[in-house]
C-alpha cells in the first residue's frame, strides 16, 4: 500500500548552470504503474534516485502515504528500486543478495528463507539460487535483481 | 616451415631468458644458505658445492644470541603494523574516493608530493616527536612510524580501487537498510579484498626488513629487531661472524616466503589493480 505524491519537484545539481527537474508534479496512488520515457539526460533518472532517497530535494515537497520525506534517508522510505546496471552484490550469492535487505530488517531467519524462496520461485530463480552473479545471464540478473526487491517491500521504482 | 623454425626460435629464447633469471636469482640464495651450512667464520673459505656441512651456525644462534628473542619483536612490530596500518589506509583510501569534502583535493596531492621524499628526509623530526611522546625505544613508536608512513602510498592505491566499485552498488545497499558502517564493512571491504591483502603483505614486509628506522627509535639490545641484531654481526671491527649471518638471514626469509606462498594471486590482482586505477 503507497501513494506518491510529488509537489512542485525541483533539482539542480551543484555546478550546473539549468535546473535538472523543475516543477515536477505527480500523484501515484496505490497500484498504478507509471512509465516515465523521454530523451537521454532529460531527468528521469534523477526523478526517481529523488522519490529513493539517494538525491536531495532542492525544492518542492515528496510524500508517501501522505508523510512529507524529503529528509528521511532511503532506508527508512520503504521503497525499493531495481538499477540500471542491477547492483548486485557480487561477492554473495542469489539467496543473500536477495536476503540482504530482510537480514538487515532484522526479520526471522525463518521468515527470510520463506521470502527468499517464494520470490526465487515467481522469477524462475530457484535452480541457481547458490550461485554468484558472475556465473548467471544478463536476464537471470535482472531477475535477481527484482526479486531482491520483490522479497522485501511492495512499491518498485525500476531504474 | 619457416614458421615452425621461428616459433622454436623463440621458445629457445624464452627459456634461455627464464633460466638466466632464475640463475640471478637463486645464486645469492644458494650461496647465503651454503655459506650458513659451512662450518667456520668466513664466507670466502665457502664452497658452493661441499659435502663438509654443519647445523653449528644455527644452534650458535639459538644458544649464544638472542635471536629468538629478535625475531619475536621484530614478528610483535611487523604485525603490529600490518593491522594498524590496513585500517588507516582502507578508512583513508575509502574516504578519499567516497565523500566529498573540504581539502580533499589538496589531500590528496599532499598525500601525493610527500610521497616522494625519501622518508629519511624526516628521521629528525621523528626521532623528536618520538622523544617528546616518550616512545623512543619502544615498538609501539616504531610501528606508529611505520604505520603513519604506509598511508599515503596505501591510501592512493586503495582509494583507485574503491573508485572502480560502482556506486550503484551502495546505493543499493542504502536503500536495502545499511548505514555507513554496514555499507563499509558488508559490502565496499569484501569486494576490495585483494588490494587489501596486497596493502597488508606489503605492510608487514616494510618493517620486516627495514633496519634504518629500527635502529632509529629502538636503542637497547633487548629490543632489538633481526635486522638489527643479524647486522650487528657483520658491523664493527671485530665482527665478522658472515656464516652466522648467513644462517640468521636463511631464517628471516621463512615467513615472507610464507606469505607470498599464501596471499600470491591476491598480491597479483593487487599490483594489477594498482597498475590500472592507482
Amino acid at each position: 500500500m503507497a501513494e506518491i505524491t510529488l509537489n512542485g519537484i525541483q533539482k539542480q545539481y551543484e555546478g550546473d548552470q539549468a535546473p535538472s527537474v523543475t516543477d515536477f508534479n505527480l500523484d501515484i496512488s496505490n497500484g498504478e504503474l507509471i512509465v516515465f520515457v523521454g530523451p537521454s539526460g532529460c531527468g528521469k533518472s534523477t526523478t526517481l534516485r529523488m522519490i529513493a532517497g539517494l538525491e536531495d530535494i532542492t525544492d518542492g515537497t515528496l510524500s508517501i502515504n501522505g508523510n512529507v520525506v524529503n529528509q528521511t534517508p532511503p532506508k527508512e522510505r520503504d521503497i525499493a528500486m531495481v538499477f540500471q546496471d542491477y547492483a548486485l552484490y557480487p561477492q554473495m550469492s542469489v539467496y543473500d543478495n536477495m536476503a540482504f535487505g530482510l537480514k538487515l530488517r532484522k526479520y526471522d531467519k525463518s521468515e527470510i528463507k520463506e521470502r527468499v524462496e517464494n520470490a526465487a520461485k515467481i522469477l524462475g530463480l530457484t535452480p541457481y539460487i547458490d550461485r554468484k552473479p558472475k556465473a548467471l545471464s544478463g536476464g537471470q540478473r535482472q531477475r535477481v535483481a527484482l526479486g531482491r526487491h520483490r522479497s522485501e517491500s511492495e512499491g518498485v521504482l525500476d531504474g | 616451415m619457416t614458421s615452425k623454425l621461428s616459433r622454436n626460435l623463440r621458445l629457445v629464447f624464452s627459456y634461455a631468458f627464464l633460466i638466466a633469471l632464475v640463475v640471478i636469482v637463486f645464486y645469492p640464495i644458494a650461496w647465503a644458505f651454503m655459506g650458513s651450512l659451512n662450518p667456520g667464520d668466513s664466507l670466502s673459505k665457502t664452497k658452493l658445492f661441499t659435502t663438509d656441512l654443519s647445523f653449528k651456525h644455527y644452534i650458535y644462534l639459538f644458544k649464544e644470541t638472542n635471536y629468538l628473542k629478535w625475531y619475536w619483536n621484530t614478528l610483535k612490530i611487523a604485525l603490529g603494523t600490518m593491522v594498524l596500518s590496513t585500517i588507516f589506509v582502507v578508512s583513508a583510501g575509502y574516504a578519499f574516493s567516497r565523500y566529498r569534502f573540504k581539502g580533499r583535493k589538496y589531500g590528496l596531492m599532499t598525500m601525493l608530493v610527500l610521497q616522494m621524499f625519501p622518508s629519511f628526509m624526516g628521521m629528525i623530526a621523528i626521532f623528536l616527536l618520538l622523544d617528546r611522546v616518550g616512545l623512543l625505544d619502544t615498538h609501539i613508536g616504531l610501528i606508529l612510524v611505520y604505520s603513519g608512513g604506509g598511508i599515503p602510498f596505501g591510501a592512493w592505491l586503495v582509494k583507485g580501487y574503491f573508485d572502480g566499485i560502482p556506486k550503484s552498488l551502495e546505493e543499493a545497499a542504502r536503500i536495502d537498510g545499511a548505514g555507513h558502517i554496514t555499507v563499509f564493512f558488508k559490502v565496499m571491504v569484501p569486494l576490495a579484498r585483494p588490494i587489501l591483502v596486497f596493502v597488508a603483505v606489503n605492510n608487514f614486509i616494510g618493517p620486516w626488513m627495514d633496519f634504518i628506522f629500527a635502529r632509529l627509535v629502538l636503542t637497547s639490545p633487548e629490543k632489538k629487531t633481526l635486522a638489527i641484531g643479524l647486522f650487528d654481526m657483520i658491523t664493527g671491527k671485530s665482527n665478522t661472524q658472515f656464516t652466522n649471518f648467513a644462517a640468521g638471514a636463511v631464517l628471516v626469509a621463512i615467513p615472507i616466503t610464507i606469505l607470498f606462498i599464501l596471499f600470491q594471486k591476491h598480491i597479483v590482482e593487487g599490483l594489477k589493480a594498482g597498475a590500472n586505477k592507482g
